[in-house]
């Protein structure tokens, strides 16, 4: 208990104010004070942590804001050189993994299938007893499995299988990007993932990589991409999807190609050769690589892929035309049995093109350099399966979920003590004899190292809620009841081994979180050792008349270990939009085929017999012979939020492995039948088009004129016009309704939507800062959801080819001067505030939704139920979750509106710190939740009183696509959106 | 006819609920009317109406149920008498503010230090307590031990937080920035009542009647702004 007490936080102050600051009739009878006053704690100020995000791989920079001891919300860490002050949904959803309910709150023991509590010691005596019978047994006894790892307390893992006589040491991660780690190594001579720079490059071309979702740092990813692929002096980069089923990320592809399923490979290296042919001088690389792509012609490939080859020619002179390019792939959707082959195809892409140094570079050691591959796994399991593994300990991982079939269940049960170290009671934990739960990333000490010069501190936000031990801590402790010695002497616990490595850096690191240095790219020579592949196209299992399976990441839930959070399984997927549920894309044109509509339950048959009953999504962005289903959910057990929501992708894959011992995850032709049957999609969409209403705007690049706007020519008919006219008359001519004068702000925020992605970090944000519950499938299905900002997505163009583009919007409060909700308010609970803001007053709101009616923007949630209160049915917020709330926020009651008023309590909070400390509320000092964290930077906030304001400046640089939306209902909204700019596509909106 | 019936009925109805309406707010106001709510709100009045507004001790005493009479106390001197009645909840010590903050007169921001810095005005810790009580009043002149202050010592001993009966709860709606109001000048009597007189506190002022803020925010002119408290 002692090495609890760094943090001085009363646990007991910490849930008094807790109790005090959500559910509107418990009343506290009491205050608790701290007993001793911490030194870094002043109630009612939040206390930030730097720290290192651990939900994915990819090592983002986070600060925890923390109140009275208890984490609140997680923003990016500016500092940080990977994610540079933003985060991802994923990320910020870290609480609710902190918090959830169904956590494993003590060390447990199975017997059948009950769960008894034993003791720690009892735990670790047990494990270290058999440990030591396995080493003395013989070699290879003992396995420890357990997700992605880096740094110094992940390398010190290492000598625990070492200790006892063991080479079953696997970090085994579900996307471990096998493919792309085994090209590099044969054509670069390194099995490691490079850095790319999408902010340099000025053309993407992208084969199946979902690079804004999941793929390997989304964030750092979107942050270059963003930069670059939106109007600056410099132009604007083209980003070219080739993929068959247009995604999230390819939503902000300028142009979609299609190619037939397995062929992408030859579609690359038949660029790569137009590439190549064009390249006059003559380069030692490339005159290397000319023979080898000599047999890939465009014609010879456009046969095999259904690609025209003047599409090829045409994408490979402009790959080889803008430098530095980019080309990236595959993504872990798109591995085919010849998923190695395309990204050694890449791989020539980006040395043809000149790219290698510009836009890929290699660190000299990265995270994913000792993640194993799905080969190891099964090798592992063979083992398992044979009975000779005595002891597994399983962390960080769930394999019994991402294993294909039920061949891991089998095997494992072999095992004569399986150890799990999770924190949840998941599909794995759930197999295993002994659970040992792990602290949280946030109760937790570590130090990451994602790739060479970053090294980020983990340090807790928050003591252990529950009674569980970090997994370093238990790891060292069972070496020790062994009789081994892993760790330098002295270090008995993480806390300690991070302040030894750090030695006198430790509290620079602690505050800064972590050390970053630059260093050198390795230097690249190709390699010939791609050229023993065989380049044909991929082939898949199944009648030749199936549907090819697509299990796609989810941008959400990754590789499923989101779906017990519930801010991710009810913010819409950003594609498909719906929540909650497991659906199935099925073109247009094939579900007619077919007869099948949305919401139909289909049978999904793999070639091996296994099958689902998703239900059918009708979805013009996959080939008509390819069926998509989302990776994520089907959980059996993972808690309350995850278990028997949708159903599990990864049962109709066998454990098929391409040459890389990577999961082949496209592999097979399945068969979709109609079962019979239907259920209501739990989506957020409303329609797919526009409609001519205007909402989000697409502007071709070459009708991007510095006058644009007035080209475009006025926006409102006639009859619009004099509608206004009429009610400025009546309203006293006030052009200036609602804008009150100096010294108030008047706040304003622009969107730009050639930034925006659709990725819904924002919407995570908004849930975290403003205590929006999730209602849960039935009441999404009703149209009952409470995320006051939404991504709508509306497709345009011709869908039923490749030919169309996608414009996305975030749709928030638009804070009207001349709103239409305020008039309608018989009680004055929706008024404007002198600061431009449309205030909304819970307490004074009698429910009678007119407002809502009246409000063009459908941006005002009406609470249905009682979400914050404990004895309600549709508690949002039941065990330790409440500890989230935010406790500035109103937790809003039954019978009331509720809407974004532009985080009101950031702008009064910052006012009020600035009137104490007797200074001007600077530009950029208060910010919303929303444009806080969004990793393209498309969201400006500020005060548009102020001339030299972010928010004024971004409007006035891009006047020439600057828009409201509705203009025709003279709302005067305080949010101006930017026109997306395309490098195609029509605008028709 | 029948309809006008109706009416009249009404009418008798609704007149009998004036009636007993406002024979029971007359009947709230005497009971409050121990002067705590008028003298409370005319100490805020006197102090005027623009700019931030500088607090001295009161002049005239508050009596009557639940005040002590501090006028002559002194420091070293013998303690307040107690009041006739005490008024508030029991809490776990009886840590009486006529001493405190009356007799010894130790301004208000030394224990609710947070006050000045933050919107929650905080009840002080054990060891903030310990640190005066480590030495001061252990124990009578005739080595007698205080019974409270032997408690203190007990919550300090075993790290225990001691849990205080809450006086004052402002709705969760709202959010009161203390450290804006102190910051003005605004003295901690307005709201809180002379608690330097209280030998056991309790709610001088209903809090949560919004008048009671918007009165004040009126006459000294500052914002009006529902979303200055209510988001």
């Amino acid at each position: 208990m002692k090495r609890r007490k760094f943090l001085q936080v009363a646990g007991v102050a910490g849930a008094g104010v807790a109790a005090a600051s959500c559910g509107p009739q418990d009343v506290p009878d009491h205050w608790v004070p701290y007993a001793s006053t911490p030194e870094d704690i002043t109630p009612g100020i939040p206390t930030w942590y730097a720290s290192t995000c651990k939900e994915c791989p990819a090592g983002c920079g986070i600060l925890v804001k923390t109140r009275e001891g208890r984490p609140i919300k997680i923003e990016g860490n500016p500092r940080h050189p990977v994610n540079r002050g933003k985060l991802c949904a994923r990320g910020q959803a870290a609480l609710q993994g902190l918090y959830d309910p169904d956590r494993v709150t003590q060390p447990m023991k199975r017997t059948g299938t009950a769960w008894a509590a034993i003791t720690w010691d009892q735990a670790e005596t047990e494990v270290a007893t058999a440990l030591g019978a396995a080493a003395s047994a013989g070699a290879d006894r003992v396995a420890l499995l357990t997700g992605a790892g880096s740094g110094p307390l992940d390398r010190i893992t290492d000598a625990f299988t070492t200790a006892f006589k063991s080479k079953h040491r696997l970090r085994y991660e579900a996307f471990a990007y096998e493919p792309i780690r085994e090209a590099n190594r044969l054509t670069f001579g390194m099995a490691s993932l490079p850095n790319y720079d999408f902010g340099a490059a000025k053309y993407v071309l992208s084969f199946g990589a979902d690079f804004l979702e999941t793929w390997i740092s989304p964030t750092s990813n979107q942050i270059g991409f963003a930069a670059a692929h939106s109007p600056h002096a410099g132009g604007m980069a083209k980003y070219v999807a080739v993929e068959t089923r247009r995604g999230n990320t390819a939503y902000s592809a300028d142009e979609w190609i299609a190619p037939k399923p397995g062929t992408e490979h030859l579609v690359a290296l038949a660029i790569a050769n137009s590439v190549a042919k064009g390249v006059k001088n003559h380069v030692g690389d490339v005159d290397a690589l000319r023979g080898f792509l000599a047999p890939f012609d465009s014609h010879t490939v456009s046969g095999q892929s259904g690609v025209p080859a003047e599409v090829i020619d045409r994408i490979a002179t402009e790959f080889a035309a803008a430098s530095p390019s980019l080309a990236v792939g595959p993504g872990v959707a798109h591995q085919t049995a010849s998923a190695t082959q395309l990204a050694v195809a890449v791989n020539i892409l980006n040395v043809v093109a000149g790219n290698i140094g510009k836009t890929v570079s290699f660190p000299a050691a990265s995270v994913w350099d000792h993640v194993g591959s799905f080969k190891d796994l099964s090798d592992l399991l063979a083992a398992m399966g044979a009975g000779t593994v005595d002891v597994a300990l399983v962390h960080g991982a769930n394999p019994a979920y991402s294993y294909p079939g039920t061949g891991f269940a089998e095997a494992f049960a072999k095992v004569k003590l399986k150890v799990s170290l999770s924190s949840y009671l998941d599909e794995t934990a759930s197999l295993c004899d002994l659970i040992l739960p792990d602290h949280h990333a946030l109760e937790s000490w570590d130090i990451v190292e994602p790739m060479t010069g970053v090294s980020g501190t983990v340090q807790p936000a928050i003591r252990p809620i529950h009674s569980s031990k970090q997994s370093f801590d238990v790891l060292v402790a069972l070496a020790q009841k062994a009789g081994k010695s892993i760790a330098p002497a002295g270090v008995t616990t993480a806390r300690e081994m991070v302040a030894k490595t750090a030695g006198a850096g430790l509290a620079a690191q602690l505050q800064h979180g972590g050390a970053f240095t630059t260093t050198a790219a390795r230097p690249v020579r190709l390699a010939r050792d791609y050229s023993k592949l065989a380049f044909t196209p991929a082939s898949f299992t199944g009648a030749a008349d199936g549907l090819v399976l697509l299990a796609t990441p989810s941008p959400m839930l990754y590789d499923g270990r989101g779906a017990n959070k519930p801010w991710l399984n009810e913010i819409p997927d950003p594609a498909a939009k719906i929540t909650w549920q497991t659906w199935a894309e099925i073109h247009p044109e094939t579900a007619a085929r077919l007869g099948l509509a949305n919401g139909d339950i289909v049978k999904v048959t793999a070639p091996n017999g296994q099958t689902i009953r998703p239900a059918v999504y009708v979805y013009p962005g996959v080939r008509r012979d390819v069926v998509a289903i989302p990776i994520g959910r089907g959980h059996k057990q993972y808690g309350r939020f995850a278990a028997n929501h949708g159903s599990n992708p990864f049962h109709l894959l066998a454990p098929l492995t391409d040459s890389s011992g990577a999961l082949v995850y496209c592999q097979a032709r399945v068969s979709v039948t109609r079962e019979g049957g239907n259920y209501p999609l739990a989506t957020t969409e409303g329609s797919s088009r526009q409609m001519g209403r205007g909402i989000s705007r697409l502007v071709p690049i070459g009708e991007l004129t510095p006058s644009h706007s007035e080209e475009r020519g006025e926006d409102l008919t006639e009859p619009e016009r004099n509608a206004i006219g009429a009610v400025e008359l009546s309203q006293g001519k006030r052009r200036d309704i609602g804008v009150y004068e100096q010294p108030h702000a008047k706040w304003e925020m622009t969107i730009d939507l050639s930034k925006c992605t659709g990725c819904g970090a924002c919407v995570a944000a908004c849930h975290a800062e403003n205590n929006i519950p999730t209602v849960g499938p039935e009441q999404v299905i009703r149209s009952r959801e409470m995320s006051w900002i939404r991504i709508e997505r509306y497709f345009e163009g011709d869908t039923s080819g490749t030919d169309w583009q996608v414009a996305q919007i975030p749709m928030l409060c638009q804070q009207c001067s001349n709103a239409p909700c305020e008039p309608v308010c018989p009680v004055y609970a929706a008024y404007h505030t002198p600061d431009g803001l449309n205030g909304q007053i819970y307490n004074r709101c009698v429910g009678t939704r007119y407002c809502a009616n009246n409000c063009p923007y459908k941006v005002r949630y009406f609470n249905f139920w009682d979400y914050g209160s404990s004895i309600a049915p549709m508690y949002a917020f039941p065990g330790p979750l409440v500890l989230q709330l935010n406790p500035d926020v109103t937790v809003r009651t039954k019978g009331v509106m509720e809407k974004c008023t532009f985080c009101v309590q950031r702008i009064r909070f910052a006012q009020n710190d600035a009137r104490v400390r007797g200074i001007d509320l600077t530009d950029g000092a208060v910010t919303t939740a929303c444009a806080q964290t969004c990793p393209s930077g498309a969201i400006v906030f500020g005060n548009a009183h102020e001339t030299g304001s972010a928010v004024n400046k971004s409007k006035r640089a891009d006047a020439n696509r600057a828009y409201t939306v509705f203009e025709q209902l003279n709302t005067k909204p305080g949010i101006t959106y930017l026109s997306r700019v395309v490098h195609a596509g029509t605008r028709e909106a | 006819m029948t309809r006008n019936r109706v009416t009249i009925a009404g009418g008798i109805v609704l007149g009998l609920g004036a009636i007993l309406a406002g024979v029971s707010l007359a009947r709230g106001q005497s009971a409050a009317g121990d002067t705590s709510k008028q003298t409370a709100s005319d100490t805020a009045h006197a102090a005027d109406t623009t700019g931030p507004v500088r607090w001295t001790f009161p002049g005239t005493a508050m009596s009557g149920a639940g005040y002590s009479d501090i006028s002559h106390a002194r420091p070293n001197g013998p303690w307040p008498t107690l009041p006739g009645r005490l008024k508030g909840p029991v809490q776990p010590i009886f840590y009486r503010h006529d001493i405190h903050a009356g007799q010894y007169k130790i301004p208000c921001l030394y224990c609710h230090n947070n006050a000045a810095n933050s919107w929650t005005a905080n009840i002080p810790s054990v060891q903030t307590c310990i640190g005066c009580h480590l030495v001061i009043s252990a124990a009578d002149t005739a080595g007698k031990p205080y019974p409270d202050i032997a408690k203190l010592r007990g919550y300090n001993d075993s790290a225990q937080s001691i849990p205080w009966a809450r006086v004052y709860k402002i709705s969760e709606h709202a959010h009161f920035p203390h450290m804006r109001h102190v910051n003005a000048g605004v003295p901690c009597q307005t709201c809180h009542g002379n608690v330097q007189q209280l030998a056991r506190v309790f709610p001088v002022n209903d809090v949560n009647n919004m008048g009671f803020c918007t009165d004040c925010h009126m006459k000294r002119g500052v914002t009006r702004d529902c979303t200055a408290c209510h988001f």
